[in-house]
Order: structure tokens, then sequence, then C-alpha cells
């Protein structure tokens, strides 16, 4: 290992983890938002909704990454939609996890018991009140590990990004690979940089799992 | 939560040491595993035409790998003799490197810095690199690609991204991981110009039809494009640089000649004389 090597080339590589991270948070906030999207869709009453939640979920989780990310790049522009690489990225890893992270959530309101929401509204509570105060907050505490599962994966999904050319973490070790064919230095960088990364959001979930423990009290 | 990071760190560093550790017990040549292998494994690209690609027929093929066939007849005595084992741009140094490979043919350019970690032979072709634009294009001239209105693609590789700053710092220049891709963006209007290895250009702009054309001139130096390996084993290196010596311009000439014919559409640099090597 050539440790002067990756000293030298460490701040090319930073720049593209900057890059991955900047992927990873619009990834992260896309699939937060439309996971909640998809839960309301997949939960609603009415039938044709739930379809198109259903629909979209099976859609998005059974297309692999790669094939969205160009189909939405290289696909859209042909319809007169150009989006820049990045947006691209972002759009097609915020859709796909929106599938998975309403998944998350559903599973996650599902396991608070319907007696619960039944109880609330004998108490005299309204349908929404009953969610926000009595079913969402157990339904939080119970989604954060599987959740901060699906945010690991996004950060690792971003090298895709590559392949459209976003200039990202895998994107400059590829090159600087090419460049120095060091595979060794210039990968091992690479994944300690991944790894910083998902052990930080990793951390960060397990200070909030703390935070808000689950009680089980059914 | 402490722990599991400290393992998953000794899991990696486990996994480098091991890396880095196997090369030193490699004590003989890999010329007589290849031997008594009675087979060769070539690195080689299968997303560059017309280099290495999958034809019609699903079949590998390209100069590349066709000269690829002719190293292993001259080094095994047979052109079938040959595993090949296709890699991405970014995979086919690692291939030889990790010696899952016996040696890489890969449009690979004699680069110094490469050569620090890498054993080129002698080159097998040299190369320049071309500017395919539309048909139509306001793109005329080499000097055109430096504007802003200009989107560069390429494969994302040390040269081309050198080229790109060099030749068009006021373009957004964008890298893909293949050949294929770039391509791709510049069909799909995601790209203005592609710049490529001449052979891929030109056998690109020729399947055209005329929707594309190959601007006059060449982006930068001509280069030399070589078989590479891990280095180290002098033994190996000699044969594979000989054999591509006699190719080029020795005793089997005449083989590369019509190789050479067949995928580029014209002759090769002539045969030199011995003593103007």
């Amino acid at each position: 290992m050539d440790f002067a090597f990756i000293k030298t080339n460490a701040p090319f590589l930073l720049d593209g983890a900057t890059m991955t991270v900047a992927l990873a948070l619009g990834a992260l906030i896309g699939a937060t938002a439309g996971g909640a999207v998809v839960a309301a869709l997949t939960m609603s009453r009415l039938a044709p909704l739930r379809w198109l939640g259903l629909a979209f979920v099976e859609v998005m989780r059974n297309t692999p990454i790669l094939v969205q990310i160009f189909v939405l790049y290289f696909g859209m522009p042909t319809l007169g939609l150009t989006l820049s690489a990045f947006a691209s990225a972002v759009l097609a890893m915020s859709l796909q996890n929106s599938a998975y992270v309403g998944e998350i959530y559903r599973a996650g309101l599902e396991s608070i018991h319907p007696r619960q929401r039944e109880a609330a509204l004998a108490l005299g509570m309204m349908p929404g009140q009953a969610l926000r105060t009595i079913l969402l907050p157990q339904a939080l505490r119970r989604v954060l590990p599987p959740l901060g599962n699906q945010f690991i994966i996004i950060i690792k999904d971003t090298s895709v990004a590559s392949t459209i050319a976003v200039a990202e973490l895998t994107q400059a070790g590829k090159l600087l690979l090419d460049r120095s064919a060091a595979p060794y230095e210039t990968f091992t960088t690479v994944a300690l940089m991944y790894l910083g990364m998902s052990a930080a959001v990793a951390g960060l979930l397990k200070v909030a799992e703390f935070r808000f423990p689950v009680r089980v009290s059914q | 939560m402490f722990h599991r990071i400290s393992a998953l760190v000794l899991g990696l560093a486990g996994c480098v040491a091991g890396l880095w550790l196997a090369p030193a017990s490699a004590a003989d040549s890999r010329l007589e595993t290849i031997v008594k292998r009675d087979k060769v494994i070539v690195a080689v690209s299968s997303t560059a035409r017309p280099n290495g690609f999958i034809d019609e027929n699903g079949k590998l093929t390209g100069f590349e790998v066709e000269f690829a066939r002719l190293m292993a007849k001259a080094l095994v005595g047979d052109p079938n003799k040959i595993e090949l084992m296709t890699t991405t741009v970014d995979g086919r140094f690692p291939a030889v490197l990790s010696g899952k490979a016996d040696f890489g043919i890969s449009t690979a350019t004699i680069y110094p810095d490469r050569a620090v970690r890498l054993a080129f032979t002698r080159p097998y072709i040299d190369s320049s690199t071309l500017v395919v634009v539309p048909k139509g294009s306001p793109i005329k001239t080499l000097a055109d690609l430096d504007s802003e209105s200009v989107v560069l693609g390429s494969t994302n590789s040390a040269a081309m991204v050198d080229r790109a700053k060099l030749y068009a710092p006021k373009a957004k220049a964008i890298f893909f991981d293949t050949d294929s891709a770039a391509v791709l963006a510049l069909k799909s209007g995601r790209s203005t110009a592609w710049q490529a290895d001449s052979a891929a250009a030109n056998f690109f702009v020729g399947q055209s039809e005329g929707a594309f054309v190959v601007l006059d001139g060449s982006l930068g130096t001509i280069n030399n494009n070589a078989i590479f390996m891990k280095p180290g084993d002098f033994e190996l290196w000699l044969a594979l640089d000989t054999i591509v010596r006699e190719y080029v311009n020795g005793s089997r000439y005449g083989e590369y000649a019509a190789l050479y014919k067949t995928w580029f559409g014209k002759e090769p640099p002539p045969q030199r004389p011995f003593n103007q090597n």
C-alpha cells in the first residue's frame, strides 16, 4: 500500500465524496417525503388510489435503479423533458426509494394495534388527531431501524450515478484508478469514505432510536 | 455501535492486507503457468467498437479480441486456446493486477503515470483522438469545441479528462463508464460532441449512414496502445513484447496486416526495416 499516494489524491476523492453527499441528501429527502405519499396511497380507503400506490411500488421495486436512471437521463429528452444528470440521479433514487420507504411506513403504521385507533376515536378524537397523536409517534419509532437500513442503501446506490456522468465518489475513484493503475490504494480509500458516510448515518439513527425508544405497552 | 464499526474497519483492513500480501508469494513466471495451463486468459473490452464488442450474432470480436487470439496462437499454438475476460475501462487494470487475467488488451494507452504500476509491452497500434459531431452541427472545427454551448462527452479515462480540460476548457465535459454510454449521450442529444479513440470514432461514423461526422484533425498527440500486465514478471513481459514486435513489424507481419485491414479497411503502417525500430 502506497500511503503517500492516498495522501496526495485524497482531496480529489473528497470532491467526489462531496457530490455523493449531495446526491444522498437529495435522494434521502425525496424518499422520506415520497414515501409518505406512497404510504398514504397504499393505505387509502379509495380503491383507485390504493391501486395506483400499489402499482407504483411494484414498478419501482421490481426494476433496477440503473435502468430507471437511464430512462430518466437518456429517455426523457426524447419526450421533451431534459433533466440534468444530477437531477435525473436524485429523482430516480427518490422514486425507487419512495416505494421502499412507503412500505416501511405502512408496515410501521399497520404494526400498531387497530384497537388503539378505535380507542382514540371512542375518546372523541378526530381521525386525523388520532393518527397524529396516537398512531404516528409509535409508528415512527418502529420504522427507525428499517429506515436506517434504507438510508444506508441510498448512500451506496449513489455510485450508480457515475454511469450518467455525475462526478461522484465512485467516478472519481475510477478516474484515479485509470490514471494511476493503483486499484488497491484507490478503492480502499473510496471504501473507507463510503464507510464513514454510512457510519455517520447509522450513528445518527442509533441516537434517534435511543432518544425515542419503542415502548411495548399493547 | 463502536464495536461494530471497529469490526468493519478491521474486516476491511484484513481484505486489503490479503490483496497486498498475495503477490509476494508468486515467484514463478506466469509464462510457465500459461504454457502448463495450455490456455491464455486475456482481459478485453466488450463495449468498445471496433476493438472489442459483441457482434450481431452475439460473438465477442473486434480488432483487439482477434489480436488477443493471435497472441494465444503464438503463446500456446492455437488462437482458440483463450479465455476472454471482458471488463469495463475501470476493471481492466485490476483484472491483471489481481492475477485474474494473464494480461490485457483493452485500448490501454501507455501513460507515464500508469507505467509506475503496470508493465506495458511495445505498442501494437497507435491511436489518436477524434471528435464526432452530428451532421449539420454548429461545431465545424476542433477550435469550435472551446465554447460554453458545447457538451463534450467521452469515457471516464485520464487521457480523455486531460484533453477535455486542455482543448475545451469552456465546454461542459461529461464522462461515462463506457463508449456505448457516451455514444448514447451523443445520439440522445445529451452531448453535442464525442471525443473518442480514432478506431472507435471512425467505426461509429462509418456505421451511422451519414448522420454523424468526424471533425478534421486529431485532438492532441498520437498515443501508443499496448498490452499491459502485472509488473515484475520479466519472462512473461519479454515473451509478450517479442511476440508483439514479431506481429507489428517482424516475421508475422502478414497476419497483423491482414487483421488490421479487416477492421480498419486500410493497410497498417509499413513493416519497418530492422535498423529503424
